[in-house]
Order: C-alpha cells, then structure tokens, then sequence
C-alpha cells in the first residue's frame, strides 16, 4: 500500500501488471495533453470512424482547451469545400504565425541601428546558417501575407458574408488588413539598403502632406524621430514592427477568431432563405467536425502550403538586398512598397492632399462602416449586381491606380539616363552586370555601328570633360570597333535597342561602352551616351525641321565640325557655328568574383 | 478527399520539406562560401567606384600617384614584406663586413710573421733565466700560438668572399636600377605599424594623413571616415579597402620604376647626407647630449627632419601628437613624474622620444610617429633639436 493518500503508479502495477498499466498511464497523459481525447479517439478520429463512447470525446478539446476554443466544434458541411472560403482566412493566419517564427530567428541578429543594421543583413547571407532562407521565407510570407489577407477581404465582400450579423467581423478584418499593410511596411525599413530606405521615405512623406502643417510635420517626427530617416526612424520601425503592431495583430486576430466562433462561417448565399442566418443552426446530417475532419484538412493545408514557400525559397525567391542605405543617393526609378503603388498613382493625379490623404481616408472609413451602410438583406449574388459592379470597378481602379504608382507611368526622366538606366542600373543587376565576365573583350564599342571598325560620329571638339573622364575620351577623334560575336553582340544588340527605344527625342543620338581592366579581375565598363542638342519649343519638346529632322542647337566654337582651327586675318582663332555636342553616362565596375549572372538577384 | 488521402499526403508534404531542409542545411556551408565571395567582389566594385570619383584626382585613376599631390597605392612598397633592394644592400654589407673580419686575421698573421724574427732576436739577446728573457719568451709563445691558430684557407676564403662582394654588389646595382631605395624599407616598416596592410589602409582612410601636406607642397590628405569627420561610411571605408587590397597580385610584380610617385617620409633628404647615424640600437643614456645649438636645430626641427608638420599643428581628435609650445616645461613637469623616468634628464627622455617613439606613448595618442630618426640623425643633430626644444618652455 502506498504511503501516499492515494494509489500510486506503483500500486498500480502490482494491482494490474506493468503492460496494462503503462498503457493506461500514457492514454491518460494523452487525453490531458488533447483535453479530452485518449489514444483509441484519436486513432477512431483519424480511421474516420465515429466516436465509440458518448458524450463525443472530439468535443470535449472544443470546451476544455485554450487553443481549440477557439475554433468551432464543428462547421457545415458547405462551408468546408474550397469554395467558399478559399482557405483564404486560415492562410491569412498561416502567413502570420510563420512571420512571428522567422522574424524571431531573424531577430537574434539583427542590430536596429544605421550603423551596424546592413552589416547584420550580409551576417545573415554569408554568415548565418539558413539566414538566407529564413529571410527569404520571412520576405515571402510577408508578401503572401498581404496578398491573402486583401483577397480574405474581397471573397467576404463578394459573398456579402459581412452582413448583419458580422458586421463587427468585417470591421476587425478591416482593422487586421490595414495592420497587415503596416506590418509589412514597417519591416521594410529594417534591412537598412537603399530599397527600403527610399521606399520608406516615399511612404513616410505622404503623411507630411496631412494639413494642417503642424499635424503633418508633427506625425512625421513621430514616425521618422527626426526630420529626415535615421536612428531614431529606424528604432521606431523596428519597434512598431515587432511590437506594437503584432501585439495589436495578435488582439485583433482573437476577437476577429472569437466572431466567426460565435457567429459561425456564413453559408454559401444560395444555400439561405433571403434574410436568414442559419450558420449556427446546423442539421446533423450537414455538420463537419473540427475533429478529425477540419483539423486534418488544416494541417495538410499548412503542410502544402509551407511545402510551396520551401520551394519557392529554394530556388524561385530571394529577398532583395541592394547597397547600404544612402541618403545622400535617390536611386532612379524608387518607388513605395508594391502594395502601396495605388497609393502613389493617386498622388501623380495632382493635388497631395487631396488625392494623397482625404480620398485615401475616406476610401478607409467608408470600408470600416460599410456593413453598416449596407443593410439590403439579400446576400444573393443576382440580388447584388449593384455591390458586386462596384468592387470590380473598385478592383480595376486599385490595378489600374498600381500601374499609374509604378516608375513605367508618368515619371519624366532624360533619355539618355534611361538608356544607362535600363542596361546598368543603380540598384539590381541589369545586363551589364549580368554579362558572363569570361566574354568581355576591352575596347570601344558604339551602336552607330555594330558590324565593323569606324570612326565614332560626333566628337565634342575643345570641351572639357569633367573629372574622371568618362570613357572613351570624346573630345578627339575615336575609333569603335567591331563587336566581336557572343555575348558582347548580345549586349551592343540590346544596347541598340534601348538607344531607339529611349532616344527618340536626342537627335544623332550614340550609345558607347567602353570596357577596360582596372584591376585583375575587374573590369570598368564606361556607359556614354552622346547627341546633339535640339532647339526646344515653350514645352520643352524638340523642335522639327520641315524634312521631320530635329532643329539643332548651334553654338560657337573654335572648332569647325572637322575639328579643325582656322585664324583669321588678324591671327586670331575664327570662331564657327557647330551643332553642340552633349554627353552623359556613368561607369560600372564588374569583378569576376560578384557572379552576377549565377545569382537571381 | 477521404480523411486517409489527406493524411497521406499531409504526411508526404511534411517529409518533403524535411527533405529539402535537409538537402538545404548539408548545401548551406557551400552557398555561405559563395555568398561571401560575391559579397567580397561587390565590395570590390563599389569600393573602385569610390575610389574613381573620390581619390583619383590625388593617386590618379592607375593608382600609380601624381607628382606633388600624392604616392602611388599600386605600389610594391606598400605590398611587399620587404623591399629587396634593401635585403640585398644589407646582403652585400654584411659580406663586406665578413670581409673586414677575415683581412683583419690576414693582418694579424702577417704582423706575426713580421714580428717573430725580432722578437726571437729579443729573447735570444737577453741572459738566460732573467726576466727579460721570460718575458720575450711568453710573447713568443704567444705569436706562435697564433700562427699555429691561424687557418691556412684564410686567404683562399678572402677571395672567395670577394667574389661573393661583387655578386651582392651587381645584385644591389641591379635593385638599383630597378628604382629600389637600398637604404630603405618598406611601408609599414618604415613607418614601425604594429599591425596588417588592412588595418593600415583602414586607419588612414579613415583619419586621413594630416601632416602630409609638409611633404605633398600642401596638399594633405583629409580624414574619409565619418568616424573622424569625414564623409563615407564604416562599409564605404571597407569597400575601399576592398578595392586597393585587389591591387596585390599586380603591385607585387612592379619595381619602383614602373611607379610614378614613391611614398615620402619626413627627413627622408637627410639621409642622403654622408654621416655616422646614431643608429637603432644607441643607449640614449650614454650620449653625452650638452652643446646643441637651438638656431641649427631650428632648421632641422622645420626643414630637414620635418618635426613640424605634424609638432607644429594644433592637436585635433583625428590624430593626437604632442604639440611643440610649452614641450619642455611638459617634460619636466609631466612626463618625468612617470616612474619609467626615474633618473632621467628631459634632454634623455626627449632624445628616447626621438629615437625610440613607441617606447613610451602617450594615453590617447596613436604611435604615429616614424622610428628612423635613429637612422637619419647623428649625435650633432639629436643635441641641435633638443637644444631647440629646450627653447619651448
């Protein structure tokens, strides 16, 4: 007997032997650790037989267990096909709880400070086992995140699921997509390269734009901690992104959860009387439950999804990383995050306050207060043409918006930059970079001709050229040569293709790059692009000569378009009237080691 | 799908990614190593896109250095271990030497040889058991004992060694014409820096070379750290380092000669003048350092040595160095309350101060200071300057 008040373990065995009472003792720790189910449950539960004791062990978890609570027992069964959910909620919390994993792994290197946060990036891909691939799966899940969550948004919308009664379940959907948006924007700040900088200082400028001024400059201190992005800013980001707006995320995701438990998934529309709302009124022959069926579908689910990010991150996808953040330096081309490109559109149609706050903020409450405003009872599809035009409308208009945020709409920059910009840019590989480093051959090239050994077309007789010289030197005479075949005609080929395609307004234009060694295994490849200038009109466009060709601006020179100086009778240098010569460009420097043509990114 | 389909495939998802975990984990040390390297040539490239726009107006785009703005970086004197003109230089005197040793024995034999018959004259004139006698006696037994000593190869060696002379010789000449400095060492040596190439490019790119401008008619190399008030970024300074560190394999393959502007050093023309240096090994203690004269030492402490162009500005935070006003009343009153200094003179710690600099440093300043005054200077010079500071009370 034991000394205790009570049986114990030992007794036990002496009472039924050893077998039968380990036995006994794991399925009695298995059914605490389920809340409620022992081993033949589970085992009937996943055979897909039904429950051998009453009360139903599989809704025992549903009452006793924190995690299950929060889940219905069981759900209809028309609810539990692809349509009409689309998995789309369940994915939207699947991303969420894999950005809490990585970001936590990625948060035991990072360092939020401008001095050592870049520093902390390249630690993680060169240094850190699997940090490329955490990273990755983070970037990943973040913008699965909000692409899942904005399309959660738009089924519910276009089922009319936020109808009464869940009119306050739209309304925290709403609070978690816009927090989605903000989580995914803050985290942007946090690698500190150029990509997020800029980024982050469109999308912090908009709310500068808040009239009155006070409140503008003021919300931006708050966010920036300074005038411009800095320590203060990049602390700030780094909190709100793994604090505050998780914590907030985390909140609203139990009430959003607590909702749809409490007024159960809303029926596919034709399944209701007009008016009705029968999700909690399930026949018996019609529920699906949680356990075993539900559950199972959510891990294969997760189990498939997550084996689609691995492989996506394996091969297909890698966060972007481009050079340390530099104030000084605004890569061309820089725009908001994608998800907020709308946002950016809306700005190039004109007035920033207007287009860049009061219509964003009205846009936004007349989403939270929708189902409010919306009170037809009908959630039919037929009975709702009027609904469902608008959101389509509504959709259009947001991809529409996106394309006019992107730099391919409306942004005004120079030929000749965008000619450098397309084969080199800034940040990225572009086909310069790209290029095999075996297949570079040093020399001039020049796409007024491909083919074959000639003299370069216009030269900038007697100009100076700033320092360094930007290659070939163009105020004498220079010979291009022939490309030679492979990869260096690829390039000159597609180099061709981008001075007609940006140089239209750049008369006589020429594009030459010239590719010499500055190190061993580096080479300096010089981007040049000349032309001649044209008149203007009053709209800054070219103007034309009756024969189509471009007026050109004529200068003085003591050069006459040989090249050739001439004195006159009193010895003094002739001045001529010549076409003027522009140039612009920029070099690139290519090492064999960077192997950009092996890496995505 | 039936419950059994869903588990099997939840299942077959689940092993697939533990899979491709794997196979990811057993490639990770190979993609880090790749990473790294292509890390390692961006590095590269942004740090020759900073070195063109920010350098090349001073070192020039080949980094071979421009005439009265700076030295070349692409230079075997900043790659090198050694300069090898100066290991065959030291070579050739250390034969010479060698030389002077053997001749020296040669000597001796000959004056032996020469003085035997005299001194056996001696002992045989003076009266048998007197002391005279016994004297000329044990000096002949001396010389005897020396000639028995003296290895017959001797000569056979001397001309061997000569030949060896003029091989070193022909081997200095051709270092020589190669453009190599036989009496000086490389960079970092010359400069006495304790640690790597690496470290050294950092610390003056960060810092800058502020008394440079005493040696380049003016034009001083500014601080580019931000750490030191200037403008590139701790990643920027990197990537420059980078860059000129990818210059080895070439630097390494080039002479002087094929260098436009060699490194300067302060009191780099005294050196040239014919006179027994102090060397690097003087006892400071020893040197009888009275007599300087403060006008001589003047000149020497502004134009020969060139002591003023780092002495003579005022201290910043970028570089410290003990400013020339009141040096030596700082001596006396300062640096002689050190218990190293017990039983000096400040003319004592002001010599070791020269000759040895990085004997004592000062807290908060870096050692900065060349070691070879040792070998530029003798005794005159070392008393004109102290003579000179003693001026600064």
């Amino acid at each position: 007997m034991s000394v205790l008040p009570f049986p114990s373990f030992l007794d036990d065995i002496k009472e039924k032997g050893v077998r039968k009472a380990v036995l006994e003792l794991v399925d009695e720790t298995v059914e605490r650790i389920t809340a409620g189910m022992n081993i033949q449950d589970i085992r009937e539960a996943l055979r897909g037989d039904p429950p051998s004791r009453r009360p139903n062990p599989r809704l025992t978890p549903h009452a006793d267990a924190f995690w299950m609570h929060m889940r219905p027992s069981y759900y209809h069964q028309a609810v539990t096909g692809i349509y009409p959910t689309f998995r789309l909620g369940f994915l939207s919390t699947f991303t969420f709880v894999i950005e809490i994993i990585t970001g936590l792994f990625l948060m035991i290197f990072y360092t939020p400070s401008p001095t050592v946060a870049y520093e902390n990036m390249i630690n993680i891909m060169t240094n850190v086992p699997l940090g490329q691939f955490i990273r990755d799966m983070h970037r990943l899940g973040a913008e699965a995140m909000v692409v899942v969550v904005a399309l959660h948004t738009i089924r519910t919308f276009a089922t009319g699921s936020y109808k009464k009664p869940r009119q306050f379940t739209w309304f925290t959907g709403m609070v978690l997509l816009v927090l989605t948006l903000f989580l995914s924007f803050s985290g942007y700040l946090l690698p500190w390269d150029q990509l997020a900088f800029w980024a982050v200082t469109i999308g912090t400028s908009m709310a500068e734009a808040a009239p009155p001024e006070i409140i503008g400059t003021s919300v931006n201190l708050l966010l920036r901690g300074a005038p411009d992005i800095g320590a203060g800013g990049l602390l700030r980001f780094y909190l709100l992104h793994v604090f505050l707006l998780p914590m907030l995320t985390v909140i609203f995701l139990g009430v959003h959860y607590y909702k749809v438990v409490l007024h159960g998934h809303s029926l596919p529309p034709r399944l209701e009387e007009v008016g009705q709302d029968t999700a909690k009124r399930v026949p018996m022959d019609k529920r699906v439950y949680f356990i075993p069926d539900v559950a199972t579908t959510e891990v294969l689910w997760f189990g498939l999804t997550l084996l689609v990010m691995t492989v996506m991150c394996i091969w297909f996808f890698h966060a972007p990383l481009e050079t340390h953040a530099n104030p000084n330096v605004t890569p061309l081309h820089t725009t908001a995050p994608w998800y907020f490109f709308w946002l950016q559109g809306l700005l190039k149609l004109g007035d920033k306050i207007l287009y860049g706050l009061v219509v964003p903020t009205v846009l936004l409450i007349l989403f939270f207060i929708y189902p409010y405003l919306d009170v037809a009872k009908s959630r039919r599809y037929a009975h709702r043409r009027f609904q469902l035009s608008l959101m389509l409308v509504f959709i259009t208009f947001m991809l529409l918006l996106s394309y006019m945020g992107t730099a391919k709409w409306g942004v005004q920059t120079a030929g000749d930059q965008e000619i450098v910009q397309a084969i080199a840019p800034m940040e990225g590989v572009g086909m310069v970079r790209g290029m095999v480093w075996d297949e570079w051959v040093n020399g001039t090239y020049c796409t007024s001709n491909l083919e074959e050994d000639h003299e370069l077309p216009l030269v900038q007789w007697g100009a100076t050229l700033p320092n360094p010289i930007l290659l070939p030197d163009t105020t004498q005479k220079v010979i291009c040569q022939k490309v030679p075949e492979g990869k260096m005609m690829e390039l000159m080929e597609e180099y061709k293709h981008l001075k007609e395609k940006w140089g239209k307004d750049l008369p006589n234009v020429v594009a030459i790059l010239t590719v010499t060694d500055a190190q061993t295994d580096l080479k300096r490849i010089d981007l040049k692009v000349m032309w001649n200038t044209p008149e203007l009109d009053a709209n800054g466009k070219p103007i034309r000569n009756a024969d189509g060709s471009f007026k050109l601006k004529m200068v003085e020179s003591q050069f006459n378009a040989k090249g050739e100086q001439e004195l006159d009778a009193n010895g003094q240098p002739k001045v001529f009237m010549v076409p003027q010569v522009q140039s612009s460009g920029k070099q690139v420097f290519v090492s064999r080691l960077s192997e950009y043509q092996n890496v995505g990114h | 799908m039936s419950i059994q389909n869903k588990i099997v495939l939840g299942i077959a998802s689940f092993v697939g990614i533990m899979l491709l975990g794997g196979w990811l984990a057993i490639n990770e040390p190979a993609r880090m190593e790749v990473f790294t390297r292509q890390w390692d040539g961006r590095s590269i490239e942004r740090g020759a896109e900073l070195y063109l726009n920010n350098c090349t107006s001073c070192h020039a785009v080949d980094s071979l250095g421009l005439a009265g703005y700076a030295p070349a970086l692409k230079n075997p004197m900043l790659f090198r271990d050694s300069n090898p003109g100066k290991v065959a230089n030291d070579r050739f005197k250390d034969l010479q030497r060698q030389r002077n040793d053997l001749q020296a024995l040669v000597d001796a034999y000959n004056s032996d040889l020469q003085q035997r018959p005299t001194v056996e004259a001696r002992r045989n004139a003076a009266a048998e058991g007197s002391e005279e006698r016994k004297a000329a006696q044990a000096e002949l037994d001396d010389i005897d004992a020396r000639i028995r000593a003296y290895d017959p190869a001797t000569e056979q060696k001397l001309a061997d060694l000569d030949v060896k002379i003029m091989e070193a010789q022909a081997e200095v000449e051709k270092y020589k014409a190669e453009g190599w400095e036989v009496t000086r060492d490389v960079r970092l040596k010359e400069l006495n820096w304790a640690g790597g190439l690496r470290d050294y490019l950092r610390s003056t790119l960060i810092s800058g070379r502020p008394t440079s401008g005493g040696l380049w008619g003016g034009n001083i190399m500014p601080a580019w750290g931000q750490a030191a008030g200037g403008p590139l970024r701790n990643d920027e300074i990197e990537n420059l380092v980078d860059y000129l560190m990818n210059y080895a394999s070439e630097a390494v393959k080039l002479t002087p000669n094929d260098v436009r502007q060699q490194f300067k050093i302060a009191g780099e023309g005294a050196a040239a003048v014919d006179k027994i240096t102090l060397g690097r090994s003087v006892d400071v203690m020893t040197l009888d350092l009275s007599g300087g004269d403060p006008a001589a030492g003047k000149t020497k402490y502004e134009g020969v040595y060139g002591c003023v162009a780092c002495h003579g500005a005022p201290g910043g935070a970028a570089w410290e160095v003990a400013p020339l006003p009141g040096t030596y009343t700082r001596v006396v009153d300062v640096r002689l309350k050190v218990a190293q200094f017990a039983g000096y003179t400040p003319e004592q710690y002001l010599a070791e101060s020269i000759i040895y600099p990085a004997r004592y440093v000062v807290a908060g300043s870096a050692v900065q200071m060349p070691a070879n005054f040792g070998d530029l200077m003798d005794l005159q010079d070392l008393k004109d300057v102290i003579a000179y500071l003693a001026t600064h009370k």
